[in-house]
């Protein structure tokens, strides 16, 4: 049986979640009722020891679990001569649906995916549009949970959005007790999220304004510019501009006074936007920022979106870096990218997003 | 020159690094990124902090003085500077010439920016405007088509300044006295 998509009842990031998620479970759920019967009316009972020793499914090594609807996905998504196309309707964009919904699965299913407003609503839309060229009965409901979120958000679109968090106490702004105490030494208990990660505990302490027109971070009380806590101007400049491309909801950010993590509102819901002053390094593999709509794949030696083809524009120095990578982690042809708005070229793996390099 | 002089209850201190911004010089315009060489700080006592500058737009070839930065929260009379009481600065040889226009109550419930006599200037100053602002640099004050033989029918008989090409300081002392003073003394009210 399949459990109908939870229909949202609030503008919240965690509706949202609980949304995509349902959304998701029921339309996977479908998938493999409908491939399943599909393949056992054609090929009978044995259809899955078929289908993973044809040499077309090289690439679903790991299926073992016939009703695993993941490789189901990936197969449709992927392989475009696979039979397993058969048991879905002859759309002619349902491959590109699928394969938009697969990345999307993995990148939730490893915690990788945009938690902003705009992008769950695009991935909950995503699923409808594949569920109803594949004629799914569940794509109604989920119609139905998708609008209701629309709905909701749109009309707290216009609100601003209270924010059921504080601004931390005046104790971590305390005056160092002795000359040999350094201000601004990171704590090293302190683990920050993943830069891009909606922000959960108390506001940082200090509010300060990214201004549109100077295209500067200003001291709210003097005006002043607070670029001088970068090492270089150059740096400071590139990060609040990268920060005036997110258009914040409003033009204040928090700022941690220990370790610079600066919080920002996006669509009316904090997050943690990166650091002001030098950034602490990010773990292997993570990305950081938020990752663009765009998909690439890698075609030839170049990337380029797999609906219109048009590659994306790199440099050499940047396609080159990008060769070696690819060759170093043995990554095959067909694999797709996002990048993120740190330029981060993240590689879109069944394990979810790593971060391949970062664009120069 | 001056760098800090205070007139009546508003302080103008002016700072010697300058400040970009990425703006429109007049509605309809491409925004282009325009700097002001010699930005000036306005204060109050109540509180209110404007920051100020001529900036000049290359690709227009205008100058234009705003204020372009307002400490949060901007209050009552001075948010009436966030989106009036810009003024346009001409150069007429090796002098820039400005008109003197205030925010004043006319026509309109709020203040808005309006030609104004040298007795309502005085009447701000609490004595000779043109004294005031001659005292902080060579000023020519006179009627604005008379400093700017170019300029139109319908500001030529308004007034104006003229001061040598960069020297803002009594610029800004014209500022002060037509755009946060006339709000505070609510200039035109009866």
């Amino acid at each position: 049986m399949i459990l109908a998509p939870y229909v949202p009842r609030a503008a919240s990031i965690h509706e949202a979640v609980y949304c995509y998620l349902s959304v998701e479970r029921a339309v996977l759920q479908e998938t493999e009722s409908a491939v399943t019967n599909w393949a056992t009316q054609y090929w009978g009972p044995s259809w899955h020891h078929i289908m993973v020793s044809d040499p077309l499914h090289e690439s679903l090594s790991g299926w073992d679990s016939p009703n695993d609807p993941f490789y189901m996905l990936k197969a449709i998504a992927k392989i475009p001569k696979s039979p397993l196309r058969g048991a879905l309707p002859p759309h002619p964009h349902l491959a590109s649906f699928a394969m938009r919904v697969f990345h999307n699965r993995n990148s939730w299913a490893h915690f990788g995916n945009n938690q902003l407003m705009h992008s769950i609503k695009n991935d909950i839309q995503q699923l409808v549009v594949f569920a109803t060229l594949a004629e799914f009965d569940v794509a109604a409901r989920a119609k139905e949970a998708y609008e209701a979120l629309d709905t909701l958000t749109k009309a707290a679109g216009g609100l601003v959005i209270a924010p059921v968090l504080k601004v931390a106490t005046a104790s971590v702004a305390r005056a160092p007790e002795t000359e040999d105490e350094l201000p601004n030494v990171p704590d090293p208990m302190v683990v920050r999220p993943r830069v891009g990660s909606p922000w959960e505990s108390d506001l940082p302490m200090e509010r300060l304004e990214l201004n549109l027109k100077q295209r500067d971070l200003l001291n709210t009380q003097t005006g002043q510019s607070v670029k001088d806590r970068w090492p270089t101007a150059a740096l400071a400049a590139q990060v609040v501009n990268r920060w005036l491309d997110l258009s914040p909801s409003t033009p204040f950010v928090h700022v941690d006074p220990d370790d610079g993590a600066t919080v920002g509102f996006l669509e009316g819901y904090p997050y943690l936007i990166g650091y002001v002053g030098e950034e602490p390094d990010s773990p292997e593999g993570q990305y950081r920022g938020f990752l663009s709509d765009a998909i690439y794949v890698y075609e030839g030696d170049a990337l380029a979106t797999p609906d219109y083809g048009s590659p994306l524009e790199m440099t050499t120095e940047n396609q080159q870096a990008f060769l070696q990578e690819v060759k170093k982690r043995r990554l095959p042809q067909g694999e797709a990218f996002q990048i993120s708005n740190y330029g981060d070229l993240v590689h879109l793996s069944d394990d979810g997003p790593v971060r391949v390099m970062t664009l120069r | 020159m001056a760098n800090q002089f205070t007139i009546g209850v508003v302080n103008v201190s002016m700072k010697h690094e300058a400040v970009s911004i990425r703006d429109i010089p007049a509605r309809g315009m491409p925004e282009e990124e325009a700097t002001a060489a010699q930005p000036a700080i306005f204060e109050t006592v109540d509180g209110w902090m404007g920051h100020f500058g001529f900036f000049e737009f290359p690709k227009a070839g205008v100058i234009i003085g705003k204020f372009h930065w307002h400490r949060p929260p901007l209050v009552s009379p001075y948010d009436r500077l966030k989106n009036a009481g810009s003024t346009t600065v001409t150069r007429v040889g090796d002098r820039w010439v400005c008109p003197v226009r205030a925010m004043k109550i006319k026509g309109k419930p709020w203040p808005t920016l309006c030609s104004v006599t040298e007795e309502e200037l005085d009447s701000l100053v609490g004595g000779s405007f043109e004294e005031l602002v001659g005292s902080i640099g060579d000023v020519t004050m006179d009627t604005f088509g008379s400093l700017n033989p170019s300029a139109g029918k319908n500001v030529a008989n308004a007034l104006g300044l003229s001061v040598p090409a960069g020297e803002v300081e009594p610029l800004l002392a014209m500022i002060a006295v037509t755009r946060p003073l006339a709000l505070i003394k609510k200039l035109g009210a009866s």
